[in-house]
Protein backbone atom coordinates (compact mmCIF):
# COMPACT_ATOMS: atom_id res chain seq x y z
CA UNK A 1 0.00 0.00 0.00
CA UNK A 2 1.10 3.46 -1.01
CA UNK A 3 1.41 5.79 2.12
CA UNK A 4 -1.75 8.59 1.69
CA UNK A 5 -0.65 12.19 1.94
CA UNK A 6 -2.64 11.91 5.08
CA UNK A 7 -0.75 8.92 6.86
CA UNK A 8 2.50 10.77 6.04
CA UNK A 9 1.57 13.92 7.16
CA UNK A 10 1.03 12.17 10.33
CA UNK A 11 3.92 10.34 10.36
CA UNK A 12 6.24 13.40 9.82
CA UNK A 13 4.74 15.05 12.04
CA UNK A 14 4.66 12.16 15.15
CA UNK A 15 8.55 11.49 14.21
CA UNK A 16 9.56 15.03 13.88
CA UNK A 17 8.29 15.64 17.00
CA UNK A 18 9.65 12.53 19.03
CA UNK A 19 12.75 12.47 17.45
CA UNK A 20 13.58 16.50 18.70
CA UNK A 21 13.29 14.27 22.15
CA UNK A 22 16.84 13.42 22.87
CA UNK A 23 18.88 12.76 25.99
CA UNK A 24 21.19 15.74 25.49
CA UNK A 25 18.05 17.84 26.81
CA UNK A 26 15.88 16.22 29.22
CA UNK A 27 13.15 17.73 30.67
CA UNK A 28 13.76 18.40 34.23
CA UNK A 29 11.48 15.85 35.98
CA UNK A 30 13.16 12.93 33.32
CA UNK A 31 16.26 13.68 35.69
CA UNK A 32 15.22 14.06 38.78
CA UNK A 33 12.08 12.48 39.15
CA UNK A 34 11.35 8.78 38.85
CA UNK A 35 15.17 8.35 37.01
CA UNK A 36 15.92 9.57 33.74
CA UNK A 37 14.35 8.37 30.66
CA UNK A 38 16.97 6.72 28.98
CA UNK A 39 14.23 6.00 25.92
CA UNK A 40 11.15 4.66 25.06
CA UNK A 41 8.64 2.94 22.98
CA UNK A 42 5.40 2.79 22.36
CA UNK A 43 3.19 0.95 19.83
CA UNK A 44 -0.32 1.58 18.87
CA UNK A 45 -2.99 2.69 16.04
CA UNK A 46 -3.06 6.17 14.50
CA UNK A 47 -5.93 7.24 12.44
CA UNK A 48 -5.33 10.59 10.73
CA UNK A 49 -8.07 13.28 8.91
CA UNK A 50 -7.69 15.67 6.65
CA UNK A 51 -9.13 17.34 4.36
CA UNK A 52 -7.89 15.45 1.53
CA UNK A 53 -8.80 12.13 3.04
CA UNK A 54 -8.79 9.57 6.32
CA UNK A 55 -6.34 6.79 6.65
CA UNK A 56 -5.20 4.58 9.77
CA UNK A 57 -2.60 2.32 10.44
CA UNK A 58 -0.11 1.17 12.96
CA UNK A 59 2.42 2.71 14.74
CA UNK A 60 5.48 1.19 16.44
CA UNK A 61 8.05 3.65 18.19
CA UNK A 62 11.68 3.30 19.38
CA UNK A 63 13.18 5.59 20.92
CA UNK A 64 16.84 5.03 22.40
CA UNK A 65 19.65 7.30 23.14
CA UNK A 66 19.93 10.13 20.43
CA UNK A 67 18.35 6.93 17.63
CA UNK A 68 15.00 7.09 16.79
CA UNK A 69 13.36 4.36 14.70
CA UNK A 70 9.57 4.28 13.08
CA UNK A 71 7.50 1.72 11.58
CA UNK A 72 4.16 2.54 10.00
CA UNK A 73 2.41 -0.28 9.38
CA UNK A 74 -0.92 -0.51 7.22
CA UNK A 75 -4.04 -1.93 9.65
CA UNK A 76 -2.51 -5.80 8.16
CA UNK A 77 0.64 -5.34 9.68
CA UNK A 78 2.46 -4.09 6.08
CA UNK A 79 5.08 -1.88 6.44
CA UNK A 80 4.01 1.38 4.70
CA UNK A 81 7.49 3.91 5.65
CA UNK A 82 10.29 3.48 8.14
CA UNK A 83 12.12 6.49 9.68
CA UNK A 84 15.77 6.37 10.95
CA UNK A 85 17.02 9.63 12.81
CA UNK A 86 20.37 9.93 14.11
CA UNK A 87 21.49 13.61 15.60
CA UNK A 88 22.94 14.12 12.30
CA UNK A 89 20.30 13.03 9.74
CA UNK A 90 16.55 11.52 9.45
CA UNK A 91 16.05 9.20 6.53
CA UNK A 92 12.62 8.50 5.36
CA UNK A 93 11.52 5.01 3.40
CA UNK A 94 8.51 4.75 1.67
CA UNK A 95 7.63 0.76 0.53
CA UNK A 96 7.18 2.14 -2.91
CA UNK A 97 10.72 2.93 -2.48
CA UNK A 98 10.54 6.57 -2.47
CA UNK A 99 13.27 8.35 0.20
CA UNK A 100 13.38 11.29 2.03
CA UNK A 101 16.61 12.91 3.77
CA UNK A 102 17.15 15.71 5.84
CA UNK A 103 19.67 16.67 8.21
CA UNK A 104 16.53 17.19 10.76
CA UNK A 105 13.18 16.69 11.24
CA UNK A 106 11.82 20.00 10.64
CA UNK A 107 13.43 20.08 7.20
CA UNK A 108 11.65 16.95 6.46
CA UNK A 109 8.35 18.34 7.05
CA UNK A 110 8.74 20.60 4.72
CA UNK A 111 10.05 18.60 1.97
CA UNK A 112 7.49 15.52 2.45
CA UNK A 113 4.57 17.72 2.76
CA UNK A 114 5.77 21.28 1.28
CA UNK A 115 4.99 22.92 4.89
CA UNK A 116 6.41 23.09 8.76
CA UNK A 117 4.42 21.84 11.35
CA UNK A 118 5.58 23.15 14.87
CA UNK A 119 6.55 19.39 16.40
CA UNK A 120 8.67 20.02 19.59
CA UNK A 121 5.51 19.77 21.77
CA UNK A 122 5.19 16.06 21.04
CA UNK A 123 7.46 14.37 23.41
CA UNK A 124 5.40 15.74 26.21
CA UNK A 125 1.90 15.79 24.73
CA UNK A 126 1.89 12.26 24.31
CA UNK A 127 3.16 11.91 28.07
CA UNK A 128 0.33 13.89 29.14
CA UNK A 129 2.60 17.02 30.05
CA UNK A 130 2.95 20.67 28.21
CA UNK A 131 6.36 21.18 26.63
CA UNK A 132 8.62 23.57 29.16
CA UNK A 133 9.07 27.04 28.89
CA UNK A 134 6.30 28.21 27.21
CA UNK A 135 3.83 30.53 29.36
CA UNK A 136 1.02 30.29 27.01
CA UNK A 137 0.47 26.74 27.61
CA UNK A 138 -2.70 26.19 28.85
CA UNK A 139 -3.60 22.30 30.78
CA UNK A 140 -7.14 21.87 31.64
CA UNK A 141 -7.25 19.00 33.89
CA UNK A 142 -10.41 16.72 33.85
CA UNK A 143 -12.17 15.26 37.17
CA UNK A 144 -9.65 12.27 37.43
CA UNK A 145 -6.99 14.54 37.68
CA UNK A 146 -5.62 13.94 34.69
CA UNK A 147 -4.80 16.68 31.76
CA UNK A 148 -8.53 16.74 29.29
CA UNK A 149 -7.53 18.99 27.37
CA UNK A 150 -3.80 20.35 26.27
CA UNK A 151 -3.34 23.55 23.97
CA UNK A 152 0.01 25.02 22.78
CA UNK A 153 1.66 25.94 19.93
CA UNK A 154 -1.40 26.04 17.98
CA UNK A 155 -2.66 22.44 18.72
CA UNK A 156 -5.25 21.39 20.75
CA UNK A 157 -4.47 17.72 22.50
CA UNK A 158 -7.34 15.60 23.78
CA UNK A 159 -6.90 13.26 26.20
CA UNK A 160 -9.42 10.03 26.41
CA UNK A 161 -8.53 6.63 28.74
CA UNK A 162 -4.82 7.04 31.20
CA UNK A 163 -2.45 3.74 31.93
CA UNK A 164 -0.55 3.07 34.90
CA UNK A 165 2.86 2.24 33.22
CA UNK A 166 5.95 0.99 35.78
CA UNK A 167 4.92 4.01 38.19
CA UNK A 168 4.18 6.76 35.36
CA UNK A 169 0.33 7.09 34.59
CA UNK A 170 0.38 7.89 30.41
CA UNK A 171 -2.42 8.48 27.74
CA UNK A 172 -3.53 5.58 25.70
CA UNK A 173 -5.69 7.56 23.57
CA UNK A 174 -5.48 10.92 22.62
CA UNK A 175 -6.33 13.15 19.57
CA UNK A 176 -4.06 15.75 18.47
CA UNK A 177 -5.95 18.92 16.16
CA UNK A 178 -4.46 21.59 14.47
CA UNK A 179 -6.31 23.91 11.89
CA UNK A 180 -7.88 20.85 9.64
CA UNK A 181 -5.36 18.16 10.69
CA UNK A 182 -6.62 15.60 13.04
CA UNK A 183 -4.61 12.86 14.49
CA UNK A 184 -6.15 10.46 16.69
CA UNK A 185 -3.77 8.10 19.13
CA UNK A 186 -4.28 4.73 20.34
CA UNK A 187 -1.50 3.19 22.56
CA UNK A 188 -1.22 -0.29 22.75
CA UNK A 189 1.40 -0.98 24.88
CA UNK A 190 4.07 1.15 26.50
CA UNK A 191 7.62 0.50 27.03
CA UNK A 192 9.53 3.07 29.39
CA UNK A 193 13.54 2.66 29.85
CA UNK A 194 14.77 3.76 32.90
CA UNK A 195 18.35 4.52 34.12
CA UNK A 196 21.42 6.28 32.95
CA UNK A 197 23.82 4.96 30.17
CA UNK B 1 25.61 -36.79 -29.06
CA UNK B 2 24.38 -38.07 -31.66
CA UNK B 3 20.24 -37.45 -33.08
CA UNK B 4 19.11 -41.25 -31.59
CA UNK B 5 20.24 -40.46 -28.33
CA UNK B 6 19.03 -37.09 -28.46
CA UNK B 7 15.43 -37.91 -29.24
CA UNK B 8 15.80 -40.57 -26.25
CA UNK B 9 17.12 -37.95 -23.97
CA UNK B 10 13.93 -35.67 -25.26
CA UNK B 11 11.67 -38.47 -24.69
CA UNK B 12 13.17 -39.28 -21.39
CA UNK B 13 12.48 -35.21 -20.16
CA UNK B 14 8.77 -35.32 -21.64
CA UNK B 15 8.19 -38.73 -19.35
CA UNK B 16 9.43 -37.37 -16.35
CA UNK B 17 7.17 -34.22 -16.82
CA UNK B 18 4.07 -35.78 -17.27
CA UNK B 19 4.66 -38.06 -14.63
CA UNK B 20 5.85 -35.66 -12.03
CA UNK B 21 2.59 -33.47 -13.22
CA UNK B 22 0.37 -36.59 -12.78
CA UNK B 23 1.59 -37.28 -9.36
CA UNK B 24 0.29 -34.69 -7.70
CA UNK B 25 -2.01 -31.34 -8.02
CA UNK B 26 1.10 -28.53 -7.49
CA UNK B 27 0.13 -25.44 -5.67
CA UNK B 28 -0.81 -23.58 -8.93
CA UNK B 29 -3.42 -26.29 -9.51
CA UNK B 30 -4.95 -25.78 -6.08
CA UNK B 31 -4.75 -22.21 -6.56
CA UNK B 32 -6.67 -22.51 -9.97
CA UNK B 33 -8.78 -24.98 -7.87
CA UNK B 34 -9.54 -22.46 -4.74
CA UNK B 35 -10.35 -19.35 -6.90
CA UNK B 36 -12.56 -21.34 -9.65
CA UNK B 37 -14.42 -24.10 -7.13
CA UNK B 38 -14.49 -21.55 -4.13
CA UNK B 39 -17.08 -19.09 -5.31
CA UNK B 40 -17.42 -17.97 -1.31
CA UNK B 41 -16.12 -18.95 1.49
CA UNK B 42 -15.20 -18.49 5.64
CA UNK B 43 -12.51 -19.15 7.93
CA UNK B 44 -10.83 -18.57 11.30
CA UNK B 45 -7.39 -16.64 10.69
CA UNK B 46 -4.50 -16.76 12.87
CA UNK B 47 -1.86 -13.89 12.18
CA UNK B 48 1.31 -13.26 13.43
CA UNK B 49 3.92 -10.55 12.77
CA UNK B 50 7.52 -11.35 12.68
CA UNK B 51 9.90 -8.48 13.03
CA UNK B 52 12.29 -8.17 10.25
CA UNK B 53 15.41 -7.54 12.79
CA UNK B 54 15.06 -10.29 15.49
CA UNK B 55 13.07 -12.63 13.17
CA UNK B 56 10.92 -12.94 16.36
CA UNK B 57 7.46 -13.31 16.42
CA UNK B 58 5.77 -9.96 17.18
CA UNK B 59 2.12 -9.31 17.77
CA UNK B 60 -0.57 -11.97 17.01
CA UNK B 61 -4.17 -11.51 16.10
CA UNK B 62 -7.14 -13.54 14.93
CA UNK B 63 -10.69 -13.35 13.88
CA UNK B 64 -12.46 -14.50 10.87
CA UNK B 65 -12.30 -13.77 7.00
CA UNK B 66 -15.57 -14.75 4.86
CA UNK B 67 -15.40 -13.88 1.19
CA UNK B 68 -17.82 -13.98 -2.08
CA UNK B 69 -15.99 -13.84 -5.27
CA UNK B 70 -15.52 -11.65 -6.96
CA UNK B 71 -14.21 -8.55 -4.42
CA UNK B 72 -16.32 -8.71 -1.29
CA UNK B 73 -15.06 -9.77 1.95
CA UNK B 74 -14.89 -9.00 5.41
CA UNK B 75 -11.67 -9.52 7.15
CA UNK B 76 -12.33 -9.10 11.42
CA UNK B 77 -10.11 -8.73 13.70
CA UNK B 78 -11.76 -10.13 17.35
CA UNK B 79 -8.27 -10.12 19.37
CA UNK B 80 -6.45 -8.24 20.63
CA UNK B 81 -8.55 -5.74 19.51
CA UNK B 82 -11.27 -5.62 17.60
CA UNK B 83 -10.86 -4.25 13.95
CA UNK B 84 -13.20 -4.27 11.15
CA UNK B 85 -12.44 -4.47 7.69
CA UNK B 86 -15.05 -4.62 4.49
CA UNK B 87 -14.82 -4.72 0.98
CA UNK B 88 -17.67 -4.45 -0.76
CA UNK B 89 -16.36 -4.30 -4.00
CA UNK B 90 -15.98 -1.13 -4.60
CA UNK B 91 -14.98 0.12 -1.43
CA UNK B 92 -12.55 -0.12 1.45
CA UNK B 93 -14.01 0.14 4.90
CA UNK B 94 -12.41 0.27 7.90
CA UNK B 95 -13.84 0.64 11.41
CA UNK B 96 -11.32 0.53 14.40
CA UNK B 97 -13.89 0.95 17.53
CA UNK B 98 -10.98 2.56 19.93
CA UNK B 99 -10.27 5.30 17.49
CA UNK B 100 -13.83 5.75 16.82
CA UNK B 101 -13.09 6.38 13.27
CA UNK B 102 -13.81 4.59 10.10
CA UNK B 103 -11.43 4.91 7.16
CA UNK B 104 -13.17 4.33 3.44
CA UNK B 105 -10.60 3.89 0.30
CA UNK B 106 -10.98 2.99 -2.74
CA UNK B 107 -11.19 -0.55 -3.15
CA UNK B 108 -8.75 -0.92 -6.62
CA UNK B 109 -5.71 1.84 -4.54
CA UNK B 110 -5.82 -0.84 -2.00
CA UNK B 111 -5.93 -3.91 -3.38
CA UNK B 112 -2.16 -5.43 -3.01
CA UNK B 113 -2.30 -4.31 0.60
CA UNK B 114 -4.60 -6.69 2.03
CA UNK B 115 -4.57 -10.18 2.23
CA UNK B 116 -8.17 -10.50 1.72
CA UNK B 117 -8.49 -8.30 -1.39
CA UNK B 118 -6.23 -10.41 -2.87
CA UNK B 119 -8.04 -13.99 -1.80
CA UNK B 120 -11.18 -12.77 -2.51
CA UNK B 121 -10.54 -11.37 -6.43
CA UNK B 122 -11.72 -13.27 -9.38
CA UNK B 123 -8.10 -13.18 -10.67
CA UNK B 124 -6.67 -10.47 -8.47
CA UNK B 125 -3.68 -12.67 -8.32
CA UNK B 126 -3.37 -13.80 -12.05
CA UNK B 127 -3.40 -10.07 -13.00
CA UNK B 128 -1.05 -8.64 -10.16
CA UNK B 129 1.07 -11.48 -9.84
CA UNK B 130 3.38 -13.67 -11.11
CA UNK B 131 3.15 -16.74 -10.52
CA UNK B 132 5.05 -19.99 -9.69
CA UNK B 133 5.58 -23.49 -7.98
CA UNK B 134 7.23 -23.19 -4.66
CA UNK B 135 7.58 -26.82 -3.82
CA UNK B 136 6.25 -29.00 -0.94
CA UNK B 137 6.76 -28.20 2.97
CA UNK B 138 4.71 -29.04 5.98
CA UNK B 139 2.61 -31.14 3.70
CA UNK B 140 1.49 -28.08 2.08
CA UNK B 141 1.69 -27.57 -1.69
CA UNK B 142 3.10 -23.75 -2.36
CA UNK B 143 2.82 -20.87 -4.90
CA UNK B 144 4.69 -17.91 -4.95
CA UNK B 145 3.76 -15.06 -6.33
CA UNK B 146 5.68 -11.85 -7.30
CA UNK B 147 4.33 -8.97 -7.99
CA UNK B 148 4.19 -7.34 -10.86
CA UNK B 149 4.56 -3.32 -9.60
CA UNK B 150 6.03 -2.31 -6.52
CA UNK B 151 2.66 -0.75 -5.47
CA UNK B 152 1.30 -3.63 -3.90
CA UNK B 153 3.92 -3.24 -1.09
CA UNK B 154 4.67 -6.54 -0.56
CA UNK B 155 8.00 -8.24 -1.96
CA UNK B 156 6.92 -12.01 -2.19
CA UNK B 157 4.09 -13.72 -1.01
CA UNK B 158 3.30 -18.15 -0.43
CA UNK B 159 0.19 -19.58 -0.08
CA UNK B 160 0.29 -22.74 0.83
CA UNK B 161 -2.55 -25.24 -0.09
CA UNK B 162 -3.46 -28.42 1.84
CA UNK B 163 -5.79 -30.81 -0.13
CA UNK B 164 -9.07 -28.49 -0.18
CA UNK B 165 -8.45 -25.55 0.59
CA UNK B 166 -6.07 -22.86 1.91
CA UNK B 167 -3.90 -23.16 4.63
CA UNK B 168 -1.53 -20.55 4.71
CA UNK B 169 -0.18 -17.65 3.31
CA UNK B 170 2.97 -15.44 4.24
CA UNK B 171 3.39 -11.74 2.83
CA UNK B 172 6.53 -10.51 2.83
CA UNK B 173 7.33 -6.70 2.59
CA UNK B 174 9.52 -4.33 0.94
CA UNK B 175 11.02 -4.00 4.38
CA UNK B 176 12.44 -7.29 5.79
CA UNK B 177 8.87 -7.91 7.80
CA UNK B 178 6.46 -11.12 7.16
CA UNK B 179 3.01 -11.55 8.18
CA UNK B 180 2.60 -15.32 8.57
CA UNK B 181 -1.48 -16.23 8.01
CA UNK B 182 -2.61 -20.26 8.98
CA UNK B 183 -6.09 -20.50 8.02
CA UNK B 184 -8.40 -22.58 10.15
CA UNK B 185 -12.08 -24.21 10.19
CA UNK B 186 -12.56 -23.57 6.09
CA UNK B 187 -16.35 -23.51 5.26
CA UNK B 188 -17.16 -23.18 1.46
CA UNK B 189 -20.57 -21.21 0.39
CA UNK B 190 -21.42 -21.18 4.43
CA UNK B 191 -24.60 -18.82 4.80
CA UNK B 192 -23.99 -15.12 5.52
CA UNK B 193 -26.10 -12.68 7.50
CA UNK B 194 -27.02 -10.25 4.69
CA UNK B 195 -25.08 -7.09 5.55
CA UNK B 196 -21.69 -9.66 5.62
CA UNK B 197 -20.10 -7.26 2.97
CA UNK B 198 -21.70 -3.92 3.14
CA UNK B 199 -20.46 -1.71 6.07
CA UNK B 200 -22.78 0.84 7.96
CA UNK B 201 -20.80 3.15 10.11
CA UNK B 202 -21.99 2.37 13.85
CA UNK B 203 -23.51 5.72 15.47
CA UNK B 204 -20.87 8.23 16.93
CA UNK B 205 -17.91 7.49 14.06
CA UNK B 206 -16.26 9.74 12.40
CA UNK B 207 -17.09 9.11 8.38
CA UNK B 208 -15.01 11.14 6.42
CA UNK B 209 -14.62 10.76 2.63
Amino acid sequence: MKASQALLAALVFLLAGCASWSPTSPPADQVTGHGALRGFRFSGRLAVQQPEGTDTGKIEWSSHGTQVHVDLLSPFGSTVAQLDQTPQHVHLLLSDQREYSAPDAEQLTESVLGYALPLDGLPWWVRGRAAPGDGTARLIPGQDGHPEQLVQAGWLVRYGAWRSVGGEVLPVALSLQRESLTIRLHIDQWTLERGSE
Amino acid sequence: MNLKWRHVGAGALVALLLSAQGAFAGGLDRLRAFVQDTKSGEAQFTQTNLSAKSGQAGSTSSGLFQFSRPGRFRWEYLKPYPQTIVGDGQTLWIWDPDLKQVTRKKLSNSLGSTPAAILAGDNALEKGFSLQEDGQSDGLEWVLAIPKTRDSGFERVRLGFDGTSLARMELHDNFGHTILIRFSGFKMAPHFAPDTFHFTPPPGADVIQ
